[in-house]
């Protein structure tokens, strides 16, 4: 009657040792790859703002004016500009003056 | 009928004459003055590298025969150096001619000037070939060497003047554009589609980049137009009014980037 009674409360320490060893063993895990996890972006933190689920491209509409050949021709005319001041060379590197030798001696 | 077939012969061949040329006359245009330019300098080049050893020569030993080899080496080297000069300043005056943007009157008074300074080597280098002696050459050669700085000041001149006729012309084109987008504006706001005083901003801000643009390109010209001739340093001249040139120019880049942002924003409602 005792051996079984001592039998019984064995199984129970051994029962909620395994228990305690688990869970412990749980919160270890948890608290390593909790930040891991979060920086995933599985375990998104709660920011108690709604977030758009997806970004919605706002889209330009032409105006009356988009096509108008006025604004076009100006346009065109503006890129050949652009295109010549680009092309432009300030400095003239190739009509400086020559560099010579004026300072000509040939006595001692 | 042979009278009228002289008359028609003589005709053809005037006109025949006239018009080759006229054709002579363009087909030497900047392009090929500078390609002389090119090839007379580097036989100036060429001809110095043998000067400065005849020189040597003749320094070491001093004999007849290299007093006579070093005599026609300077004779040659000078001669070079003119050629150099001459057809350096006929390519800068072929590049005035076909500036726009440079006034008829500016373009008279600097291709004078040039026109004097190509003169000027061309006597002096007839006089070169009767010279006889090593101290004629050198005396020679000095009377040039007082002459170049003006000559240096006449080209750095000239070259601020075909920079400047650069950034007029496209000053003016700007101009044009900015008058015509002007005119459009004002359409658009008589029309009430649109707002348009952005856009009026956007053209005043335009307009402002052509005055500066302006200012600094005076500033340079100023500079280029004091250049003395006891400067010794006309290169460093020249490299300041450079800046005020990349300023101005600057200027106008901006400008039209300023006039295409308002058409893009004009397009999109």
């Amino acid at each position: 009657m005792i051996k079984k009674a001592i039998h019984r409360q064995q199984k129970i320490i051994i029962i909620v040792l395994v228990l305690v060893i688990l869970s412990l063993t749980l919160a270890v895990f948890g608290v390593i790859y909790s930040g891991q996890l979060a920086k995933w972006g599985k375990i998104a933190p709660p920011s108690g703002e709604p977030t758009p689920s997806q970004e919605v491209e706002e889209v330009a509409s032409p105006s009356a004016y988009a096509t108008d050949s006025g604004l076009l021709k100006i346009k065109a005319d503006l890129k050949e500009i652009q295109k010549e001041l680009d092309e432009t060379e300030l400095y003239e590197a190739g009509l400086l003056p020559p560099v010579l030798d004026m300072e000509v001696e040939l006595e001692e | 009928m042979i009278k009228r077939l002289s008359a028609f012969l003589i005709l053809t061949i005037s006109f025949w004459l006239l018009f080759s040329s006229t054709a002579f006359s363009q087909e030497f245009n900047f392009s090929q003055a500078y390609e002389d330019y090119l090839y007379n300098y580097n036989q100036y080049r060429a001809a110095h590298t043998e000067f400065v050893a005849a020189k040597q020569q003749y320094l070491t030993y001093k004999t007849l025969t290299a007093k006579t080899e070093a005599l026609e080496k300077t004779k040659t080297m000078l001669t070079a150096r003119d050629k150099a000069l001459r057809t350096y300043l006929i390519s800068l005056r072929l590049k005035l001619e076909k500036t726009p943007g440079v006034s008829t009157y500016e373009k008279n008074i600097v291709s004078l000037r040039l026109n004097n300074e190509i003169g000027w080597y061309e006597t002096h280098q007839a006089r070169l070939s009767v010279v006889g002696s090593i101290s004629d050459s050198i005396q020679i050669s000095n009377e040039a060497q007082d002459h170049h700085p003006e000559t240096e000041v006449s080209a750095y001149q000239a070259l601020g003047t075909i920079i400047a006729g650069e950034e007029n012309s496209l000053r003016d084109k700007i101009q044009a554009q900015i008058d015509q987008l002007e005119a459009k504006i004002a359409q658009i706001r008589q029309e009430g589609k649109m707002e348009t005083r952005l856009f009026e901003r956007w053209l005043l801000e335009a307009q402002n980049r052509l005055t500066w643009s302006k200012e600094k390109q005076f500033s340079s010209q100023s500079l280029l137009a004091e250049l003395k001739l006891r400067e010794r340093n006309k290169g460093k001249v020249y490299n300041e009014a450079q800046q005020s040139f990349n300023e101005s120019h600057q200027y106008l880049k901006e400008a039209t980037s300023f006039l295409l942002e308002i058409i893009r924003e004009a397009g999109i409602d």
